[in-house]
């Protein structure tokens, strides 16, 4: 699963561990979701959804 | 202030559900330790039959049942998916190598001659693959 998870912090300037207190994870969760690693679950992914206003399809892409 | 887990994340504030997992592992685990030494105490006077023996060679069994319920709390009370599925898979490998040790080693002392291993150190064997794998399994993610 490709994201924009990068960027889209990048645009807010917020750091990785900005991000993880804001989802209340650890940094590297977020890291590891960033990186393609490991894919959140959905309500992990709809609260990015709701954390960065965007629809989900725009934070993720599906890969085949 | 920064602490760092038992997988070697750090946090901001420490995770609630790992602070309270600490607590009960740490209470489970002095547990252990007491009653090992209580029985083994009791053993070497020469008492080795009765009620009173058999109460207290089963308590390091009850600590043992403790921490597995602690570490069961644990995966329950953990939000962060990643921390959890870090660990459940980390106890996954305690378990797999585990069961796979013991019975290999069941059949090896039915049909050879192989000194018979101490079944107590099952559960060590239990803690130390489960302890490698959960600090070896995050650099996956580095």
């Amino acid at each position: 699963m490709k994201n924009k998870l990068r960027e889209l912090r990048a645009d807010r300037g917020w750091s990785q561990a900005d991000l993880a207190e804001r989802l209340k994870v650890s940094r590297q969760s977020v890291n590891a979701i960033e990186t393609g690693k490991f894919d959140p679950s959905l309500p992990l992914a709809f609260l990015l959804a709701k954390l960065f206003n965007a629809p989900i399809e725009q934070l993720f892409q599906f890969e085949d | 202030m920064n602490c760092t887990t038992a997988t070697g994340f750090s946090f901001k504030r420490q995770n609630p559900a790992l602070r309270r997992y600490s607590q009960r592992f740490s209470v489970a685990m002095g547990a252990y330790v007491v009653t090992i030494l209580l029985a083994a105490s009791h053993a070497k006077t020469g008492h080795t039959h009765g009620t009173l023996a058999y109460l207290l060679a089963a308590l390091p069994g009850l600590s043992v049942i403790a921490i597995l319920v602690a570490i069961g709390h644990y995966l329950r009370e953990e939000k962060d998916e990643f921390l959890r599925a870090i660990q459940t898979e980390a106890l996954l490998w305690g378990c797999g190598v585990t069961l796979a040790v013991a019975t290999s080693w069941g059949f090896l002392q039915m049909f050879t001659d192989v000194p018979r291993a101490p079944l107590y150190l099952i559960f060590a064997l239990f803690c130390f693959v489960w302890g490698v794998a959960a600090a070896v399994i995050p650099r996956r993610y580095l």
